[in-house]
């Protein structure tokens, strides 16, 4: 149990530096998969350069963060505040979420939003059947009308 | 003299003037809506508008941003609670004025102001955008390529997050611009054998995924929050008397988010909060800032509003987006084919006179609105969330869909959800990504053709007088905050220092 302003290190500012540092690092190997074209069809400059110099400024970003996350002001040290887990609800948003684009394809876009419309209210907290079932299916006639009639797109 | 009458002509069109009011409301109302604005509405009505005509699709981008900057005024009015980021000065005196029974009176000033400042801003960009555009004409590959670096450096001046982290977000929007076939070579790039990749990531799935399912998740967390109306929104009038304490407010607050918003990066929240803090400086009774006076309300909104227009300016001209909603008008701009800089200009000046009117037009109309609907908008803000935001999500990802008719796109744009939520999360905005992604591939493009023409001699660049100029603002842009900042500390720790007469 340590108190924030005792601590001389900022680790979630020290980890975040890290995992871009990484991310640079391992797009970098990438780069080395890309196929050389002869000098002439690259009119100078291969198609690794631009890349490359991005992910090279982008961990040299990464360093400078790590650096200040080692030796934080003053300042920034008194407005550390810890981050809690990231709450349940939003993993299960995302869960739904992810579940409703994974069955559109496969049961069909209007029985998907039949599912994930009321799932996702209902995680949220709404209990009001009436206003769901109402303004829901005002939604899936809207979707109807707008895509399939209006826009003519073959929804799966 | 031209432009004014091409203007005119767009806005005598009844069909223009229907898209108009209708924009204009739709604007309004989602403004409206805490948590959503024209960044998420634009995105969301990416898929529509490429479908249109260049014009009215164009236009309607144009009318919303509009509309939306000045409907979220009416919730930080009434219920404390900024509809869009640009309004969250407007709460500091807009809602006192509301809770000490001026609710009406605020709605007035605000809705005055927002459409005063918003038709100024709107002039200065009908006649400074060609300018700008014929300036633009004498620019090649080096200036365009210093031009664009000079766009990416304004993010180091994006109030509110680590200048750091907002490099490090366009730096990752940049390495997303060169995903699929490098188009010199045709070699592909980070692409992992994935045939949907070959044309590159889809750039509007990720705008919608990284704006609208970002905020989906954040909004999760806040579904325990209740909004309450202090009071019902009829807007009165301004009286002689206000009008008199404020003009000259709402005028150099015009100033301010002109220029602001032609900055790069730039957009509404900064100007309005340049706006207060000078409105505050200049005032006589600073006291009574934060507590109800109406120069105060009256500043912000004249900025965010002037904003609109000023970050037309750089996205028309020069192809630069001045900030998150008019980084997607151009994305909108170059899916229907349109380039925008010097040419549009001489090819295309009826689209030019649209956007110009439809954004004159929309001032104009929620000044109507606002005067005779705020009640009902004020209401539109009582929309549970829990309702809401299911709707939007699959709006979002149908519209991810249709562009393509692609389940990939919509995998992508749920990717991008999850890890704009973490961006956020962590203090990376999702501004600064989308800067990169648009700047991209014309960084890379002017970068390419500047080694050709000046035989591999990139130093060649700084030999050319605007290109130079670009650089050295670039530095500027860069190192200003950072001396800004160590003189602030400098002079924090100077004043901390005992001084002779303490002892």
């Amino acid at each position: 149990m340590s108190h924030p302003a005792h601590r001389t290190i900022d680790r979630t500012r020290l980890i975040e530096a890290l995992v871009v540092m990484a991310f640079a690092v391992v797009l970098f190997a990438v780069t080395f998969s890309f196929k050389k074209v002869p000098p002439i069809l690259a009119q100078g400059i291969q198609p690794t350069v631009f890349p490359r110099a991005i992910l090279a400024i982008m961990f040299g970003l990464g360093v400078i963060q790590a650096v200040t996350a080692l030796r934080p002001s003053a300042e920034e040290l008194e407005m550390l505040k810890p981050k809690g887990p990231i709450p349940l609800i939003v993993v299960l948003t995302a869960a739904l979420l992810i579940g409703f684009v994974a069955l559109m394809p496969v049961i069909g876009t209007f029985p998907a939003l039949v599912l994930f419309l009321p799932a996702l209210s209902l995680l949220w907290g709404e209990r009001r059947w009436r206003l769901m079932a109402l303004s829901f299916a005002g939604f899936a006639g809207f979707v109807y009308l707008l895509f399939r009639l209006i826009m003519n797109v073959p929804l799966p | 003299m031209e432009p004014f009458l091409l203007v005119l002509q767009f806005l005598a069109d009844p069909y223009n003037l229907f898209i108009i009011a209708a924009g204009t409301l739709v604007g309004l109302i989602v403004g409206a809506l805490p948590g959503l604005g024209s960044v998420i509405l634009i995105a969301l009505m990416l898929p529509f508008v490429v479908r249109m005509d260049p014009t009215t699709g164009i236009a309607l981008c144009a009318i919303v941003y509009c509309a939306t900057t000045y409907g979220g005024s009416i919730t930080a009015i009434l219920i404390n609670t900024p509809g869009t980021p640009a309004a969250a000065m407007t709460t500091f005196d807009g809602f006192p004025m509301a809770q000490k029974g001026e609710a009406g009176r605020a709605l007035g000033i605000a809705t005055f102001s927002s459409a005063i400042g918003g038709i100024l801003g709107i002039l200065v960009m009908i006649v400074a955008t060609p300018l700008l555009a014929r300036v633009a004409y004498h620019f090649g590959p080096a200036e365009f390529f210093a031009l664009a670096v000079f766009g990416m450096s304004m993010l180091a001046s994006i109030s509110g997050n680590s200048m750091v982290k907002n490099f490090i977000g366009g730096a990752f929007g940049l390495l997303l611009a060169t995903v699929g076939t490098d188009l010199t070579t045709g070699i592909e790039r980070f692409t992992f054998g994935q045939a949907d990749l070959y044309e590159g990531i889809a750039v509007v799935q990720i705008m919608i995924g990284i704006f609208a399912g970002g905020e989906l998740l954040r909004q999760a967390t806040q579904t325990k929050v209740k909004r309450e109306l202090v009071a019902e929104g009829v807007t009165k009038l301004p009286s002689l008397q206000d009008f008199k304490a404020i003009w000259r407010t709402v005028l150099r607050a015009t100033g301010i988010g002109t220029f602001i918003g032609i900055l790069p990066a730039e957009g509404g929240k900064v100007a309005a909060m340049i706006a207060y803090n000078e409105e505050m400086r200049w005032s006589k009774h600073k006291d009574q800032f934060g507590k109800g006076a109406i120069e105060g309300l009256a500043a912000p909104e004249a900025a965010n509003n002037a904003a609109t227009g000023g970050t037309m300016v750089p996205t028309l001209a020069l192809g630069i987006p001045g900030g998150g909603s008019t980084a997607i008008i151009l994305t909108a701009m170059l899916i229907l084919g349109l380039r925008p800089g010097p040419a549009l200009f001489a090819e295309q000046p009826d689209l030019l006179a649209g956007i110009f009117g439809a954004m004159l037009g929309a001032n104009i109309c929620f000044l109507i609105y606002g005067m005779v609907g705020a009640k009902f908008f004020s209401r539109i803000t009582l929309i549970p969330t829990t309702i809401l935001w299911p709707c939007v999500i699959c709006l979002a990802a149908l519209g991810a869909f249709s562009l393509q008719q692609s389940m990939f796109d919509v995998g992508v744009m749920v990717f991008f959800a999850i890890l704009g939520f973490f961006l956020n999360r962590h203090g990376f905005a999702p501004a600064p990504i989308v800067m990169g992604l648009i700047l991209g591939e014309l960084i890379e493009t002017s970068l390419k053709q500047s080694y050709l023409i000046y035989d591999g001699n990139l130093w060649a660049i700084l030999q050319q007088p605007i290109a130079l100029v670009f650089l050295l603002l670039s530095v500027v842009g860069i190192c200003g905050p950072l001396i800004a900042k160590a003189l602030g500390a400098w002079r924090a720790n100077q004043a901390a220092l005992p001084t002779g007469n303490d002892e």
